[in-house]
């Protein structure tokens, strides 16, 4: 089921009263009910794959913790390891596996006989498969007691809420909320609707709306001019923040309304002063899992040699953070890229420090921010490329932007987006962006979004009664699926 | 949670009028408006066509064939309902929706093309459908394209027209009284376009692409329903595919098959299929404005032909 669907709306509801009329005892089983239910309504034969790991996963984590022996622990987390990474390779990396094997292949005139598998990617499969591990690891690390409520357990994987985009939550966060009796609270169930309330309108006004121009140039690149490839760039940047920003928003405030809390997954990333920095703001869980399970074990294995380990560590923790996303060389390419640029930073640390000093901190911080966002900018080129050829066209087309801005007396009478796209949704798209910028500076400067909970009512209900209106006028004619749920 | 519940209540109602209100002001104005396939529709819903005969199809049939011509000829009130854009599906909905605000027809022409039996991608202009949203056989007819309408779009008012100021432009102008500029005029559903032969054809052959037609088979299924109709009613009933450039047909590489959907129906249920694709007409590209469409003269000097095989035929 889409959040931004109308089916949510009558979902949320039901399942939110139903909560809170059922004593205490009830409720694992109704979310749990609830999140099956949920999940079902994409393809329901997949709910048994998201079984299997469950299963897999909740006696591995017992035996881990009655394991006797550090080698029997080991063994039984490679089981529950093994278990969801088998499952990701098959559904997920299965194709493009076998079409490299082809590509290959075809190098040395030899023909690849495996067949390629034509189900679709089950959605979410990549959070909860990395939700599921972080049990087992967590428990393997003496972290953490394994959960011996089978029901419990599987709530922790099937949560409605971040089931399919996140964000991905370790055990010590949210299983304990499932065993805490949780009692009707107006104002948390109101700041749970009002973050909906915003995610809502960022996903359906702004990210869709978006959408229409990102869709209509990178799906037909060869018709268009550079100014609406360079301004398709920028408006992809606002749009998957807006997009995977916004299913956050509603999940956090979902769960929030029913008393749980989960972790918070952006922190402004545009105000990233510097890549490293960027990662630490956007898809906030993702960064730590990588941190936690492989970063930090890659960099304590090559402790020999630090400089060395800490690059190789960010190299590979980036390029699989990349493959992660899909199973296509773009987003390896995204991945690469960003290893190499953090891996930069961390080589040029002393020397950046020493320039900052020398340099306005005002003029430091803003060039940093900018140059920031147009290399992120760069990267997401690869990351919404269908292919990478597609990738690297939007490269070579980019110069073109200045050249068609120099000759604007000959530009301006051809039309800019291929004549399909309106002109009018573009203007929508700049006002809803600045009035994004705006709210996110205002926010950051006097927590404006905090602030609204103590105005009176008249204030609070005119700014939700703007949102809403905004959101039935303005809302993108067509519902697009989240970026994230095919990851 | 007795409190929060009334504070919603309230905020939804204090939501739901106004927009209401907004949405039966729009929809009542452009109940009114006359271009395009609004007018079609507008004539279909007043309950006022009740002609003898009816031509339906995509927008070969609104374009080719003139109901004026027609009108003359037979000596039969002539309404052309053929939807621009349309698949079979769109054709036959309009025909349904029809039906039930308007009597029977005597005789129904039934404008086929090559491409009608494969099921549209995306609703072509799916703007025209929204003032009528609430009529169950629209909801049905328009269901299953990349771009149908959602629940949101039934039930959550002024939702449908959201992004499209021109719906809010044109139904408060004419919901006021107030004239609106029309550039595409209907008469009866017909459009005769004063055109002449365009690039559109020399572009298309450029692209060196062949096109492989899929038949629906909910859309062959449709189609017979509609031959059924007309045949429990006595209706009668002409299959016609009009003129078509010739030099496009090798592009559609099953056409044959296609074809053998119409002359099989036509065949199991004794209609006439009169079939104007190697017509002299068609060779002719001053009769035409692209390979699809025929101009004015191309459709006026068509339709005079059509009636005239058609009169011929005395059934």
């Amino acid at each position: 089921m889409l959040f931004n669907s109308f089916e949510f709306l009558l979902y949320f509801p039901i399942v939110t009263a139903l909560f809170f009329f059922l004593p205490h005892r009830f409720r694992w089983q109704l979310l749990l009910a609830a999140s099956c239910f949920f999940y079902m309504f994409f393809k329901p034969e997949y709910i048994l794959i998201l079984a299997f790991t469950i299963v897999v996963d909740y006696y591995a984590g017992i035996l881990i913790e009655e394991a006797k022996t550090a080698k029997q622990k080991k063994y039984y987390l490679l089981i529950s390891l093994i278990a969801n990474i088998g499952v990701l390779a098959v559904f997920k990396y299965y194709n493009f596996i076998n079409e490299n094997i082809t590509g290959v292949a075809s190098l040395f005139g030899w023909k690849n006989h495996i067949p390629a598998l034509t189900m679709l990617l089950p959605i979410g499969l990549s959070f909860h498969t990395f939700q599921a591990m972080s049990y087992t690891l967590e428990i393997s690390r003496g972290n953490y007691k394994a959960e011996r409520h089978f029901g419990i357990y599987a709530l922790y994987v099937m949560f409605y809420p971040q089931l399919v985009a996140g964000p991905i939550e370790r055990p010590q966060n949210v299983l304990h909320q499932f065993h805490e009796k949780k009692s009707f609270d107006y104002s948390r169930v109101v700041d749970g609707l009002r973050m909906m309330l915003w995610g809502m309108f960022k996903k359906i006004v702004i990210a869709d709306n978006l959408t229409t121009y990102t869709d209509g140039v990178y799906n037909n690149l060869h018709v268009q001019t550079s100014i609406a490839i360079v301004v398709a760039i920028f408006f992809f940047a606002f749009q998957i923040y807006c997009d995977f920003s916004a299913y956050t928003d509603i999940a956090r405030g979902a769960a929030r309304v029913m008393g749980y809390e989960l972790v918070k997954n952006f922190n402004y990333p545009f105000r990233s002063r510097n890549v490293t920095d960027f990662w630490r703001r956007w898809h906030m869980s993702l960064t730590t899992w990588f941190n936690d399970y492989l970063f930090t074990p890659v960099v304590i294995s090559n402790r020999g040699s630090i400089k060395f380990g800490i690059v190789f560590a960010l190299m590979v923790t980036f390029s699989l953070s990349g493959l992660w996303h899909g199973a296509a060389w773009t987003y390896v390419g995204f991945g690469v890229m960003h290893g190499f640029a953090t891996s930069y930073e961390f080589l040029t640390k002393k020397w950046r420090n020493r320039l900052s000093k020398k340099v306005n901190p005002f003029i430091y911080s803003r060039v940093s921010q900018v140059l920031t966002f147009l290399f992120v900018c760069y990267t997401w080129i690869f990351f919404r490329a269908n292919t990478m050829a597609d990738a690297f066209y939007v490269l070579k087309r980019i110069p073109g932007f200045f050249t068609e801005i120099a000759n604007w007396s000959v530009t301006r009478t051809k039309p800019i987006f291929d004549g399909s796209l309106p002109k009018l949704g573009l203007i929508y798209c700049g006002v809803f962006i600045l009035l994004l910028e705006t709210l996110h500076y205002l926010d950051n400067k006097y927590d404006v979004f905090n602030k609204l909970r103590n105005q009176n009512i008249v204030l609070r209900w005119s700014v939700y009664y703007s949102l809403m209106i905004i959101m039935i006028f303005f809302a993108s004619s067509t519902a697009h699926r989240f970026i994230y749920f095919q990851f | 949670m007795a409190k929060l519940t009334l504070k919603i209540i309230l905020f939804v109602v204090l939501l739901y009028i106004p927009l209401y209100i907004v949405q039966k002001i729009v929809d009542e104005g452009m109940h009114k408006y006359r271009k395009g396939e609004y007018a079609v529709w507008n004539d279909i819903y007043s309950g006022n066509i009740n002609a003898d005969l009816i031509i339906l199809g995509n927008s070969r049939a609104f374009v080719n064939i003139s109901p004026l011509v027609l009108d003359t000829a037979l000596k039969q009130s002539a309404y052309d309902l053929g939807v621009d854009g349309g698949d079979f599906n769109l054709a036959y909905t309009r025909f349904k929706v029809y039906l039930s605000k308007n009597k029977m027809p005597k005789t129904v022409i039934l404008s086929v093309s090559t491409s009608d039996l494969e099921r549209g991608i995306g609703i072509f202009n799916n703007q025209q459908f929204m003032p009528y949203l609430n009529d169950t056989i629209i909801r049905k007819g328009t269901a299953g394209y990349q771009n149908s309408f959602t629940l949101a779009d039934y039930y959550v008012p002024a939702m449908k027209y959201r992004s499209d100021p021109i719906s809010y432009s044109v139904g408060f102008n004419l919901y006021f009284g107030k004239e609106v500029p029309n550039d595409d005029v209907r008469v009866r559903g017909y459009q005769a376009r004063e055109r002449v032969w365009d690039d559109s054809f020399e572009n298309f052959k450029k692209l060196k692409k062949t096109y492989t037609i899929k038949a629906d088979t909910n859309l062959v299924k449709e189609f017979h329903e509609l031959i059924k109709t007309c045949k429990a009613n006595n209706v009668k009933l002409y299959f016609v595919y009009s003129p078509e450039y010739v030099k496009v047909q090798p592009y559609f590489v099953n056409r044959a098959t296609i074809f053998s959907y119409y002359q099989d129906a036509a065949k199991q249920y004794g209609i006439p299929f009169l079939d104007y694709s190697n017509d002299p007409i068609s060779h002719d590209t001053t009769y035409f404005y692209n390979s699809e469409h025929l101009n004015k003269n191309g459709a006026e000097t068509f339709t005079k032909k059509l009636a005239q095989d058609i009169k011929a035929l005395k059934i």
